[in-house]
């Protein structure tokens, strides 16, 4: 028998699916603005509500700020991810967002299934740091906006393959990349100042560090490139950005799977 | 040059690249490590006048090219190609076999020739379009000369101040006195003061009613912290609690907690502590605070998008 925090997530993650699956329907059912988009409107807020009162009241329950492990991560993503979503549907009144956005939420949420919360109070010395929200913070953040670049790139490529018009989705990415690549950069920076705080040195070429550079510098190179815009380059910036989110996932997750990650600085849980 | 793009830039990082492998594979098992005071700071105002005085007098098709975005993708290519190197070889200070690999440089990237010299080029690169930007001063690129030029300063301070940064490490003992560390090749260093454990504070986590029965014989360190006083001459004896994350200060050096130790279900007698003595520290801090601003400025910028 399951723990009754783990049961009130897995009915938790079963209203929101159902909730945003529903929004999703009503928001794409009708071509004109009408009532029911509405309604899909407020089920998409509905749902994303839902997981931010889960995380807070994970917060309460585990009494420390739930950002530790790598489900708990995974949360906040999931959240951001749908939070940005709803607010650059209002920004731009694009409901295709919703289609990126929401599917790749929903997999994290069933990916939460798999692997599920221990609830564990403790907190090591090391993360009892006024640097500690801010750091996991704007990484999520920033990898929620990248992830969206990413979405966005693909519905690029796949409009590419059909010849059709991606002048404004290109525009729309960069302005995407550039807000995640700031917090991005902020996350980099606050990790730096934390570290000479915790271990006396800014930068110690840790794997996660080294990893969180390669991210950066990706973006940094997407970026760049973006700056001499030829026609013919286009696929490429969209296939950069691709392989950027490769990398995003390869220093969040990836590297705790490796063996060398188990002198890192950054591995708090076992895998 | 100005009519330099990318094949041309692509090619002259290749051979940097190339160029350091060969020198390390000479060279072996030779490494670099930053020069000390006075050396470095010599190298960074060398650059730095070159920068300017080429830049300012004398801008020629070489500045054009190096200003631009084929050199700056090259050079920021070929330093993301060495730190992806970082990401999957495994990097190990002090050479300990002398497979290729190691050879040309590779198990210690950032103390390889291949390193000095894509981090050289990236220098001078981002120094020349700093300046392009810079000079004639206009107020419209601030934002584009604090992201640059944070990271210039950082990058080049953190390389240059590695030369000048000193780490010992000291293993006090309750009511040991004791004035000998030891640095990083273990070398034991006489330290003008003696510092004294007086006390290790130790809070664990009380055991949690938990399904792992692992909680109860394990529990969880919650904080440590050393109480320690130091003498110094005949000034009062400085007395401070360093914990995790909260250093201490004493003439120049930081204190850190590094860890504990304790015979098994004793209390903790030893406490490891790091001093750390790091100069340029101030000046990477102003790099940073200018990336800081650079990236807010950056979250700022919207295109106008139709969709």
């Amino acid at each position: 028998m399951n723990p009754p925090h783990i049961q009130l997530f897995f009915y938790l993650a079963i209203a929101v699916l159902t909730i945003w699956c529903m929004g999703v329907l009503f928001l794409f059912i009708t071509k004109h603005p009408s009532a029911i988009m509405r309604l899909g409107l407020v089920l998409m807020i509905t749902g994303t509500l839902l997981i931010l009162i889960y995380i807070i009241k994970y917060w309460l329950i585990v009494e420390r700020p739930p950002l530790k492990t790598l489900g708990e991560t995974r949360l906040w993503y999931v959240f951001f991810l749908s939070a940005i979503g709803i607010f650059m549907y209002f920004k731009w009144r694009w409901r295709w967002i919703f289609l990126l956005c929401i599917p790749f939420a929903s997999l994290f949420l069933v990916l939460l299934f798999f692997s599920p919360e221990t609830f564990d109070k403790t907190l090591m010395p090391a993360l009892q740091s006024v640097w500690f929200i801010p750091h996991v913070i704007t990484y999520i953040l920033s990898y929620s906006f990248l992830t969206i670049s990413m979405l966005i790139a693909i519905l690029g490529l796949f409009k590419l393959y059909f010849r059709k018009e991606i002048t404004a989705l290109l525009v729309l990415s960069d302005t995407i990349v550039y807000t995640g690549f700031s917090f991005l950069t902020f996350g980099l920076l606050i990790g730096a100042l934390w570290a000479k705080d915790a271990w006396g040195n800014y930068w110690t070429w840790d794997i996660k560090e080294t990893w969180a550079l390669i991210t950066w510098l990706v973006y940094l190179i997407y970026i760049h490139l973006r700056q001499t815009f030829q026609q013919k380059n286009v696929s490429i910036v969209l296939w950069i950005l691709l392989l950027a989110f490769v990398v995003i996932m390869i220093c969040w997750f990836g590297i705790n799977y490796l063996p060398s990650a188990a002198d890192s600085v950054h591995t708090y849980t076992n895998p | 040059m100005s009519h330099w793009g990318y094949k041309e830039s692509f090619l002259f990082a290749s051979i940097l690249l190339i160029s350091g492998f060969i020198i390390n594979y000479l060279t072996f098992p030779s490494v670099i490590d930053a020069p000390v005071y006075p050396y470095n700071l010599i190298l960074i105002i060398s650059i730095v006048l070159y920068i300017l005085l080429t830049g300012l007098f004398l801008r020629n098709s070489f500045f054009t090219w190096m200003s631009g975005i084929p050199a700056s993708l090259s050079a920021i290519s070929a330093f993301t190609f060495l730190i992806l190197l970082m990401g999957f070889i495994p990097q190990q200070k002090g050479i300990i076999q002398s497979d290729f690999i190691t050879r040309i440089g590779l198990s210690d990237i950032t103390r390889s020739y291949a390193y000095l010299l894509t981090s050289l080029y990236l220098l001078f690169i981002l120094g020349y379009t700093i300046l392009r930007r810079a000079y004639p001063f206009n107020l419209k690129n601030i934002r584009f000369i604090l992201n640059h030029g944070g990271l210039w300063i950082v990058i080049a301070a953190a390389s240059a101040g590695s030369g000048d940064i000193v780490r010992l490490r000291i293993n006090t003992e309750i009511n040991n006195k004791l004035s000998v560390a030891f640095n990083e090749q273990g070398k034991s260093i006489q330290m003008p003061f003696v510092i004294e454990l007086q006390k290790i504070i130790l809070d664990e986590y009380l055991s949690q009613p938990n399904a792992k029965d692992e909680a109860f014989t394990n529990p969880q360190t919650g904080q440590f912290a050393s109480c320690i006083k130091i003498y110094s001459g005949n000034n009062k004896p400085f007395e401070a609690t360093i914990r995790v994350n909260h250093p201490v200060t004493f003439r120049g050096w930081k204190i850190y907690q590094y860890s504990y130790e304790s015979a098994k279900g004793n209390s903790p007698e030893v406490s490891m502590l790091e001093m750390v003595k790091d100069s340029w520290l101030p000046v990477v801090y102003f790099g940073i605070f200018m990336m800081f601003a650079g990236a807010f400025l950056l979250f700022l910028k919207t295109k106008k998008t139709d969709l």
